[in-house]
């Protein structure tokens, strides 16, 4: 294997950033050469640059919700019709997430694309009419504020639901729900990575429950399997994992459509949508066959040797004797032959054991060991079954074990695993294989990040007081529990909770007004007929977004928010498994003729309209109307206090971390951190080990077992014809997010054809580039397509790029040159919004039929 | 600068794709229109119904049935047919061993289009010019000692450019340790843009 | 998602379709009846090669995307005293225009047929009757008639056009078009009974070699080493221009001028079933160039 050329990237790394902002010093084709020929003779420094006319600034990406580094090149005084930046990845080589995609490459055409919003937007037409009028700040605000009391003086604050996506997640989404003590905060999470936070929740515990909270350490990988994923976002993980290739590492994907990534050198191994949680069992009865497992980690560090009672529950203290610990769980002893507790630290708790005990009330129960249960449950498992079920091969299934325990790798936990209603098994499954690997918190393993402590902006305590870091408090009760989280106890957010309870009156009570932060609706949540109808019966919706998607088209209000190339941000560098945090200049002004806002801005001037106290409160002072003062007041002094806590914690002078800062766009704190969890930090499950056997779920009673399974997919009517498929959505690296999806480029270089396998096509007689019509099995929704025959979908599925086709905005066809993202299909036209009532997981997958047009 | 009939290029610049690393994201094809011709940021190239850029992208599948991707451009080659054809000489090669265009000398015949074995030209719908690799904003890139836009933009490092008269240079190296192609050998026109087939 | 099908065709990019199939056509026209004066030299047939020329000039030039550049592409080629001979566009431009004069100079002499008298009629006249002048105005119809088939067998990037069959094939149309131009003056009265019995059985044979050349040429063509050959030959046999091949080239341009020439060679002559052969002929002379074009692609660069 030839080594990556090093030397080179050493030269590259020399330049570090600078090397971007080079490039982009000529984005003009003329007009920039002038800031290229400042670099002719090296790195010019800053007050060089200054005196020519630009200025380098560093910026995250938000064009997807990774957060990677971007450097930009600024010109200081643009000339009329002058682009005043360009943007490219971060080159620094030692930045933990550097790199730009096609996606954030669509930045410049972001900034000022024809769909940008520039102004407050006010319904003139019904619902969905994508009719607006143009109208000020001041009468946006005063009218949602006057229509959100009445909403709330009716129906209670409870009525009032926040969604969206990254944004909801980060400071400036937080001000208003804290601000009206709103409880009911719904991100995007169940369409996402729902399935995959629970299943970690439950195996290692809530820290390590979130997708980038642990994570491949892909630079020292030597075998990566990705299930599902296609390490699209964050694509600076893709330069960490190109160092790992350089020194030998393979990947594999498996997967029913071929990623991107997979041209580089990847294994694609296509298989059933719904089948990981089979096909990775297969992986693990051959760890287990061929006794391919890191037995001491297994013993020591997980709940295998864990004693389980027949009806699946682990054995207790209580069980035992009265007055015993619920929380105590039993082991068998191999040292002292003897049952023991678990924390009994000089036990040496036996792999395999099984007896018979007797329980307090006398009676006698046959209990085992949870690697004794896993035995017989993985026979169910051998590589033909699993092969069978996922429609791959036994061999594939023997070589990627074998690959796996000889190389020492690791399956990586995912991150997007809303697909087809049994996801949580797959992700179970995956952190099963990695367990029975050993490979957790090691080089090259599946390791556990260290957050850098960046304390958050706006935080509120579970007794409902709000605080900010500039010392503002706000007492306020308890908000109560979330509408999701009484459905869904598990869930970290469901939004179809709110559909219910406006759709079916199914819930303890209704959602009445509705704010969307950043949130691509129709993009984001399943069953598009369901969600007109919600938004067409609330009393209030209310948008704030950079681009006019089509959810912007249901709103009584739409209100342009400023994009994070136009502002600062501070934020942890949350996929980084070491501490480091990103902090972004403003590259530059908003667009011309944009009257965009900050998020946080917007949220103070509707709840200074509704509770001017409140306002006071967390920090609103009068002078503050002026937005330039407010970003240089009050956002630029968050910032300096969030700075000064982290020199703080990591015993930084504050100046020096904020030149740092400013000079390279980020900073680590440390290295990764090997050899803590579960080693020397226990994991916060019921048990204290790595629960592969996962407590949680079967105390509450909401599983059987605590292993992984296969079940069916559930979350749609399974195809039974041969004209039926399942309808498999996924990310492309050119388009594929809410904001890029809207980008010029987007039309061209992300397929909004559906893809079909070449098998499937000959059967039904459809050729390539013809066009069908697709009926969903469940919802009935109908839509006529592109189809794409390609061998980069297995048999039996279909493929559509999410995000990149079927818009409906009305604004599209008033623009020239936009007509093709209204082709294609959007894959939430026909899923059925079933939610997992385990782990509230939605489903973005459905299945259709498929009908040739004469 | 224009080389005269029989001079010999300073340098021999060149382009390198890996194949091998290249993740298929798209940002150098996007980031080449953004820094060569950002005037087409919001329009399509209609000759192809694509994305106004000097990078082209195909997909297809092997003999073996595994898909397959491939990023293609101008390949500035050592006998280009673009340079034999072109009825008034608009197409010439500079200093460094690229093939330019000289847009007082072009009157939009596109012979040359057709002349290119690679299909490397679009034709802008503005002035008519056959637009390929390099555009004018890499080449006052590389003019500043800087790599072009692509090799810049790449998240994966499947990208490399540099001088082939250079033994040191990165893609020398890269040339004479790894395994490598190029695109229709048997054209004649000895291209220049080497697609490495390992990391 | 492919940006693109592996197959390209270069009509969409290079924009060589119906327009300068109809340039090749005029050359064509022109070329044939240049070599035709030599013995047919009458007004007529000097009136068309220059106007032939002329317009074939015309389209080619409004065809450029910058045809407003030419005169600073030809300050700068005089300034910089670099011709590029070795082209055979830049070689095309001279013969084209030398054929220009040449079908200028023809016209001039026959000016007092149609009852104009210019200055030096006569001996303009006299030097267009003599050997030279028609041997050279000849040999400069077939080499711009040559010109432009080898102007597509150098455009190195479509595979197609890289066989000599498609000089000797517009050779042989080009022959066809100018005996159809003849029929036609004698349907018109310009050209007497003698030129058009001799015309029809040279069509017949010319027919005959030209429908030999399509075939060869398609037949080469599906068996190519070069796949895009191979689909450009086969876009024209069944794919989307087959009606273009079957129907324009073989049915119109072929079929129609022999069946019509046989039925009048065994049952008399009919100055409108010649008429309806000779524009048959040359609507497939311009479906033959045309098809030519549009079927040109280039190679996939994967495999």
């Amino acid at each position: 294997m030839a080594k990556l050329d090093h030397a080179a990237l050493g030269r590259r790394a020399a330049l570090g950033g600078l090397t971007a902002a080079g490039a982009a010093a000529v984005l003009l084709a003329e007009g920039w050469a002038d800031a290229a020929q400042l670099f002719t003779t090296g790195i010019p420094d800053r007050d060089t640059l200054n005196r020519a006319g630009f200025d380098l600034r560093h910026t995250s990406c938000l064009s997807c919700s990774a957060l990677c580094g971007l450097t930009a090149l600024v010109r200081l005084n643009p000339r009329p019709g002058e682009r005043p930046f360009v943007l490219f990845g971060n080159q620094d080589p030692n930045h933990p997430q550097r790199g730009m995609c096609g996606r954030g490459a669509t930045a410049a055409q972001t900034w000022d694309s024809p769909l940008r919003l520039r102004k407050p937007l006010k319904r003139i037409g019904p619902r969905g009419s994508g009719r607006f009028e143009e109208i000020s700040w001041e009468q946006a605000f005063d009218e949602i504020a006057e229509r959100m009391r009445a909403l709330i003086a009716a129906h209670g604050i409870r009525a009032l639901c926040f969604t969206g996506h990254i944004v909801i997640d980060m400071d400036e989404g937080q001000w208003l729900p804290l601000g009206l003590g709103a409880p009911n905060v719904i991100a995007h999470h169940s369409t996402c990575n729902t399935p995959g936070t629970v299943a970690r929740r439950w195996v290692l515990g809530a820290p390590y429950a979130g997708p980038p909270t642990v994570d491949p350490d892909f630079e020292h990988a030597r075998f990566i399997l990705f299930p599902g994923r296609t390490l699209h976002a964050p694509i600076g993980h893709q330069f960490l994992l190109a160092k790992a290739k350089a020194k030998g590492a393979k990947v594999a994907f498996l997967n029913p459509a071929h990623p991107e990534a997979a041209f580089a050198n990847g294994e694609w191994i296509p298989c059933r949508p719904g089948t990981d949680a089979a096909f990775l069992l297969g992986v693990a009865h051959v760890l287990v066959r061929d006794r391919l497992y890191d037995e001491t980690f297994l013993r020591r560090h997980t709940n295998l040797p864990f004693l389980l009672k027949p009806d699946g529950k682990p054995l207790t203290e209580a069980d035992l004797e009265e007055g015993g610990e619920a929380t105590t769980f039993m082991v068998f002893d191999a040292k002292g032959a003897a049952l023991t507790d678990h924390k009994d630290r000089a036990a040496e708790p036996a792999l395999a054991h099984e007896s018979e005990v007797e329980l307090k009330d006398g009676t006698r129960v046959r209990v085992e060991t949870a690697w004794n249960r896993l035995l017989r449950h993985l026979a169910d498992y051998t590589p033909e079954r699993a092969a069978a079920i996922s429609d791959t091969r036994p061999e594939v299934i023997e070589r990627i074990a074998r690959t796996l325990a000889e190389l020492r790798g690791v399956v990586d936990d995912t991150w997007y695993s809303a697909r087809n209603g049994n996801d949580a098994d797959a992700v179970l499954a995956v952190l099963l294989v990695n367990g029975l690997l050993g490979n957790f918190d090691r080089p090259g393993g599946l390791c556990f990040r260290t957050v850098p402590g960046l304390p958050p902006a706006i935080s509120r305590a579970p007794d409902g007081t709000v605080r900010t870091i500039l010392g503002g408090e706000l007492k306020l009760p308890p908000p109560g529990r979330r509408l999701d989280q009484e459905m869904f106890p598990e869930t970290n957010a469901t939004f179809e909770a709110v559909v219910k309870s406006v759709v079916d009156g199914d819930a303890a009570y209704a959602i009445r007004g509705l704010f969307l932060i950043d949130a691509t609706l129709f993009a984001r949540d399943p069953n598009t007929r369901r969600i007109q109808e919600m938004l067409a019966k609330l009393d209030l919706v209310v948008v704030t977004d950079i681009l006019h998607q089509e959810v912007c088209d249901w709103a009584d209000y739409v209100l342009p928010s400023d994009w994070i190339i136009e502002r600062s941000s501070l934020h942890t560098m949350i996929w980084s498994l070491a501490p480091a945090v990103a902090r972004g200049t403003a590259v530059t002004d908003p667009p011309p003729g944009a009257e965009v806002r900050p998020l946080s801005w917007i949220s103070f001037q509707i709840l200074r309209r509704l509770y001017p106290d409140r306002a006071a409160a967390l920090g609103w002072q009068p002078e503050f109307e002026d937005v330039n003062t407010f970003k240089r007041a009050f956002l630029a002094a968050i910032e300096e206090r969030q700075i000064a806590a982290l020199a703080q914690r990591w015993r930084l002078d504050p100046a020096w971390l904020r030149e740092e800062l400013l000079r390279k766009g980020y900073h680590r704190f440390g290295p990764i951190t090997y050899g803590t969890v579960p080693y020397e930090r226990a994991p916060p499950t019921p048990s204290g080990k790595v629960e592969l056997y996962a407590f949680h779920p079967v105390l509450r009673g909401l599983r059987e077992t605590g292993f992984p399974r296969h079940v069916e997919p559930d979350a749609y009517t399974l195809p039974s014809r041969a004209d039926e498929f399942v309808l498999v959505s996924g990310k492309s690296p050119a388009g594929s997010s809410a904001v890029a999806g809207l980008a010029f480029s987007s039309q061209f270089l992300a397929d909004n054809a559906v893809w079909m396998n070449p098998e499937d096509a000959r059967r039904l007689g459809i050729r390539d580039g013809e066009t069908v019509e697709l009926s969903g099995l469940d919802t009935g929704w109908q839509a006529r397509t592109r189809i794409r025959v390609t061998a980069r979908v297995h048999r039996g599925v279909l493929f559509a790029y999410s995000y990149v086709g079927g818009h409906r905005q009305k604004l599209l066809s008033r623009l020239e040159g936009f007509d093709r993202l209204a082709r294609g299909v959007n894959s939430h036209w026909f899923a059925t919004a079933r939610i997992d009532r385990t782990t509230g997981a939605a489903a973005n997958n459905a299945s259709v039929r498929v009908r040739k047009l004469a | 600068m224009r080389l005269k009939p029989g001079e010999q290029p300073t340098r021999r610049l060149a382009h390198l794709w890996n194949e091998a690393a290249c993740i298929g994201c798209a940002a150098c094809v996007i980031s080449c229109t953004a820094t060569n011709n950002p005037e087409m940021l919001y329009r399509a190239d209609e000759g192809r119904g694509g994305v106004a850029s000097n990078i082209r992208r195909y997909e297809g599948v092997t003999a073996q049935g595994r898909p397959t991707l491939l990023l293609n451009q101008c390949a500035h080659c050592d006998e280009a047919p673009c340079m034999k054809t072109c009825p008034f000489g608009a197409v010439y090669r500079d200093e460094n061993g690229l093939v330019r265009l000289d847009s007082r000398r072009c009157a939009g015949c596109r012979y040359c289009v057709t002349s290119c074995p690679y299909n490397a030209r679009w034709v802008h719908p503005d002035t008519g010019l056959p637009m390929k690799c390099m555009g004018r904003g890499c080449l006052a890139l590389v003019a500043a000692g800087q790599k072009p836009a692509c090799v810049q933009a790449c998240p994966a490092n499947a990208r490399d450019f540099g001088d082939l008269n250079d033994p040191e240079s990165s893609v020398s190296r890269t040339l004479r340790t790894k395994r490598h192609r190029t695109l229709l050998p048997n054209s004649g026109a000895k291209p220049k843009y080497f697609i490495v087939e390992e990391v | 998602m492919s940006e693109l099908p592996p197959l390209v065709f270069q009509a969409p990019v290079a924009d060589w379709g119906w327009q300068i199939a109809w340039f090749f056509w005029f050359v064509a026209i022109g070329g044939g009846l240049a070599v035709a004066y030599w013995q047919v030299r009458r007004a007529a047939v000097a009136f068309t090669v220059f106007v032939a020329t002329a317009l074939g000039l015309l389209l080619v030039f409004f065809h450029l995307g910058r045809w407003w550049n030419m005169p600073l592409v030809l300050w700068e080629l005089i300034r910089a005293g670099e011709f590029n001979l070795g082209s055979w566009m830049f070689l095309g431009v001279i013969i084209l225009t030398v054929h220009l004069l040449l079908g200028a100079l023809a016209a001039y002499a026959h000016a007092e047929d149609v009852g104009i008298y210019p200055p030096f009629g006569d001996r303009v006249r006299e030097m267009t009757e003599g050997a030279l002048f028609r041997g050279v105005f000849a040999a400069n119809g077939v080499l711009s008639v040559v010109y432009s088939g080898f102007l597509l067998t150098q455009a190195h990037g479509i595979p197609l056009w890289g066989t000599a069959l498609i000089p000797i094939l517009w050779l042989i149309s080009s022959a066809v078009a100018a005996v159809a131009v003849l029929e036609l003056f004698y349907v018109l009265g310009l050209v007497d009974e003698r030129v058009s019995v001799a015309g029809m059985k040279l069509a017949l044979g010319l027919d005959a070699l030209k429908l030999i050349a399509v075939l060869a040429f398609l037949h080469v063509s599906l068996t190519a080493m070069s796949a895009a050959a191979r689909a450009g030959a086969e876009e024209l046999v069944s794919g989307s221009l087959a009606w273009l091949t079957w129907g324009g080239v073989i049915g119109l341009g072929l079929a129609v001028p022999i069946l019509l020439a046989a039925l009048m060679l065994r049952y008399g002559k009919s100055k409108g079933l010649i008429a309806v052969s000779a524009v048959s002929s040359l609507a497939g002379v311009l479906f033959l160039r045309a098809s030519v074009l549009l079927a040109g692609a280039w190679e996939p660069l994967l495999g």
